[in-house]
């Protein structure tokens, strides 16, 4: 019994690690304020869930269908709402992708007046169980090399320059705004993907699973691991959802609900102990890269 | 005739910073433009260099016209610059400021960065050489995996132009590149300044208040007052000019 | 038109206590640059501390807003030296205060939902006074919108005098300008931070007690929605600006009641934010705010 718990929590933590990874690219390489994030993976996962319970005898097969669409899906609308909207300075980009986060949710909390199989706040019910273990940790995997193999080449070298110099970067040829545009429509689309391989997951969707509170939580994990550090992004959301879980898991009834005074405490305490994360902005393992040995 | 500007005007509300400024650099030059502070020197720099766009005038580079193109088109047309006050990528090290400059000159996909074609591991690997060369030349190579924010000040403005080269421009614009630096770091820079135009073939216009760079190294010199030219020519025409003088050479004069 | 008019007061109602808690938002963004995410759960406190001394100590409603801000004021003071005052210090980026504040916010609302402290059930208000009804032709007004309004102006004019009269103002707006060279002129920038905090929450925790007198159900997370959208309402009017906050409260409450009333109740919160987003758009400085350049 307890066996299967641990897998579907693992596969739960390889969904919001992808999810992170993208916010990661967002903000933490690129310098988006984005705290809409946890949108685009309802966005994704309603998308993917709706094409899949309509064609449900068509098992596996339209459930990678549905997960290529919803992802392809959500790069698109991420990257027109990102075309007025990341004309927006820093803090203002953030209030404005809250707000767009609200909007959704909003949305969907009234879905059912259109798609009322969507459920609005009722929640989507019976969406078939297709995501299992080997299929959440390959996702994972998969994303884990996309990512690494473009940070590691122009792309992720001119969202670095953009980050630290916006002037800086244009004067050296860069599309500052295309650049960053794509970045975010990249990032958002990683959200999408996991947004459909979680709603395959735990079967059942409710807006409130991805409402700002959820876009928050990822925002805190890239910065508990090290903003622009892909093992801390990973390393970060494993460890947020095992000890939220673990907590769950080991403190006796009575104190419960300590867990969620206990937790923002630690928030606090990490930031004031170790401002720039787990791991700063450093690699490790094979995420490293690989540089001429005589720049050493 | 490599660089035309015709009749460009810049207000900032109802401060005129840049007025019925024409001015044309030929192939080759190493033009300087001086004037105190608040001049509108830097001002027609942003408006080259595309981060303005001009109330009126034009810009002609190489033959065409630039005047509304963004900062990173004009760049890829062979124009680069520094900036006054560094503008380095402050928390990435040496070889990665470096590196970026020779983005855009890389044409592989995104998409055979993701699958590591081999087209992309050959030029990646030839960039990163080129970049090292690079720093070789500029004397920064055991520099390179040095935060930029951790060299020395000196350093620092050797890589800003150190990258701005590495565009590959032909004209190039330096906005006070001896700011902040003592005498003999300043005779170096004259050094670089003059190695460097060799070594590329560069056409230089260049801002700076120090009179010894300027008359040092520069054929022609231009002189801006309240956004307007008010004298060019040899330095010693400008020496003698008491338009000049008046405006601004006056006072350093006595320190000469 | 009756109907209009009738709303139209509602929405000054709303806008009221949005103008209160959004005035801590902007005093503590226009001088540290800090969204702060906990300021909503002040609100929250206030509302609190005002029940417990209208039905306890059966206080006077006069006293028991007064006492109420006093608190929140302590509060927030001790909050701010212990939790941001450290960070500041040393120097670090702008999100890890963020989170902080974020984790200060979840502390709040999850502590207080404890049994043993105010514990998560709904809490009904009191009513510290009879209501009366005046009509005015068809048009209904009751006393309490009356007292509200009153209540918020008396309260806005004493900021408005505290800051553009007194000198203890002219430091804050020093500081707000330009925290080095405020120092330099002798001015205790600690001190006036402390200060700003102070106001803010205080002014927030009338706000918070208003808000249990006019819509009289408490709960520890009522502070969310409303901390969200009158921090929307001060980015409306122009972050920073104290007449911004106050204008973009008494839209954001107008809009938000008329939404309800002339097309649907649940699009309320959505609404807001795509005002918002049009807003920061159009002109991203806000209604009353200017416009920043950067020197290059």
């Amino acid at each position: 019994m307890i066996n299967l718990y641990l897998i579907k929590i693992f596969s739960y933590a390889c969904c919001i690690t992808i999810s992170a990874l993208g916010l990661n690219l967002i903000y933490g390489y690129t310098g988006l304020f984005s705290l809409g994030h946890a949108a685009f993976m309802g966005i994704g996962a309603y998308l993917s869930a709706l094409i899949t319970k309509s064609f449900c005898q068509y098992g596996y097969l339209i459930y990678f269908l549905a997960i290529i669409l919803s992802t392809i899906f959500t790069f698109l609308i991420s990257y027109l709402i990102a075309i007025p909207i990341l004309k927006l300075k820093s803090d203002y980009l953030g209030i404005a992708t809250l707000g767009f986060g609200i909007i959704v949710k909003v949305l969907l909390d009234n879905s059912d007046k259109i798609f009322p199989q969507m459920g609005g706040s009722r929640g989507m019910l019976a969406i078939p169980n297709f995501t299992n273990l080997p299929i959440a940790f390959f996702s994972l995997i998969l994303v884990i090399i996309i990512m690494r193999n473009l940070i590691f080449s122009k792309f992720g070298r001119s969202l670095l320059a953009i980050r630290e110099d916006e002037n800086a970067a244009y004067a050296l040829g860069i599309n500052v705004y295309k650049q960053r545009l794509l970045s975010f429509a990249l990032g958002c689309a990683f959200a999408g993907f996991s947004g459909s391989l979680y709603a395959h997951l735990y079967c059942f969707l409710h807006p409130s699973n991805f409402d700002f509170l959820r876009s928050i939580d990822l925002m805190l994990i890239i910065v508990l691991g090290g903003l622009g550090s892909m093992s801390g992004t990973i390393i970060a959301a494993f460890l947020w959802v095992f000890i939220l879980e673990g907590l769950r898991i080991i403190l006796p009834q009575a104190i419960l609900d300590w867990r969620l005074v206990i937790y923002p405490l630690l928030l606090i305490l990490l930031m004031l102990l170790r401002p720039q994360g787990i791991f700063g902005n450093k690699e490790i393992l094979w995420l490293k890269e690989k540089i001429l040995k005589k720049c050493y | 005739m490599l660089l035309r500007i015709e009749n460009l005007n810049k207000s900032f509300g109802g401060l005129r910073a840049v007025k019925d400024f024409n001015l044309v650099i030929q192939e080759g030059e190493l033009c300087g433009l001086i004037g105190p502070n608040g001049a509108g020197k830097t001002t027609v720099f942003n408006l080259i260099t595309g981060f303005y766009k001009p109330d009126s005038g034009r810009i002609i580079f190489n033959n065409q016209d630039i005047t509304n193109l963004l900062p990173h088109e004009i760049v890829r047309l062979g124009i680069s610059r520094t900036f006054q006050n560094i503008r380095l990528f402050n928390n990435l090290t040496v070889f990665e400021n470096i590196i970026s400059a020779f983005n855009y000159q890389l044409d592989y996909s995104n998409i055979s960065s993701i699958f590591r074609s081999k087209n992309f591991k050959e030029k990646e690997k030839a960039i990163k050489e080129k970049a090292y060369q690079f720093l070789k030349l500029f004397e920064l190579e055991k520099r390179t995996s040095l935060l930029a924010k951790n060299l020395p000040y000196g350093e620092m403005r050797k890589l800003e132009i150190a990258r701005a080269l590495a565009l590959n421009p032909k004209l190039l614009l330096l906005d006070e590149p001896s700011c902040g630096m003592t005498i003999n770091e300043t005779l170096a820079l004259m050094d670089l300044i003059k190695f460097i135009k060799e070594k590329f073939n560069l056409t230089i216009l260049i801002i700076e208040h120090q009179m010894r760079v300027i008359m040092g190294l520069c054929e022609r010199i231009v002189v801006m007052d309240f956004g307007e030219i008010i004298a060019e020519g040899s330095p010693q025409e400008i020496q003698n000019n008491p338009k000049v003088i008046a405006a601004y050479l006056g006072r350093e004069y006595a320190y000469h | 038109m009756t109907y209009f008019l009738q709303q139209l007061l509602n929405g000054f109602q709303l806008g009221s206590v949005y103008a209160l808690i959004s005035l801590g938002y902007t005093m503590v963004y226009g001088i540290i640059r800090l969204i702060n995410f906990a300021h909503g759960d002040i609100f929250m406190l206030g509302a609190y501390f005002g029940f417990y001394m209208l039905t306890r100590l059966k206080l006077n409603f006069l006293l028991a807003i007064l006492f109420s801000m006093i608190l929140c004021a302590v509060i927030n003071i001790i909050i701010e030296k212990l939790a941001y005052a450290p960070l500041r210090k040393r120097n670090v980026p702008r999100i890890n205060l963020l989170i902080t504040a974020i984790g200060v916010s979840f502390f709040l609302e999850n502590f207080t939902s404890l049994k043993i402290i105010f514990g998560p059930d709904y809490q009904p208000y009191p009513r510290p006074f009879k209501i009366i009804t005046f009509n005015l032709g068809d048009l209904t007004i009751s006393s309490l919108q009356i007292i509200v309004f009153l209540i918020t102006l008396f309260l806005l004019l004493l900021l408005e005098y505290i800051t553009k009269k007194t000198k203890i103002g002219l430091a804050m707006r020093a500081v707000a300008y330009d925290k080095e060279t405020a120092s330099l002129m002798g001015i205790n920038v600690d001190n006036i931070i402390s200060l700003t905090f102070a106001l803010g929450a205080a002014l927030a925790g009338a706000g918070g007690v208003l808000y249990g007198i006019c819509y009289p159900q408490i709960h520890p997370f009522m502070g969310v929605m409303p901390g969200l959208k009158a921090f929307v309402a001060a980015v409306l009017g122009g972050i920073g600006l104290i007449s911004g906050a106050v204008l973009g409260s008494f839209i954001i409450g107008i809009v938000e009641v008329f939404t309800a009333a002339f097309i649907s109740s649940t699009f309320r919160d959505a609404i807001a934010f795509a005002i918002l987003i049009i807003v920061l758009l159009t002109r991203p400085q806000g209604l009353l705010g200017k416009e920043e350049g950067i020197k290059l």
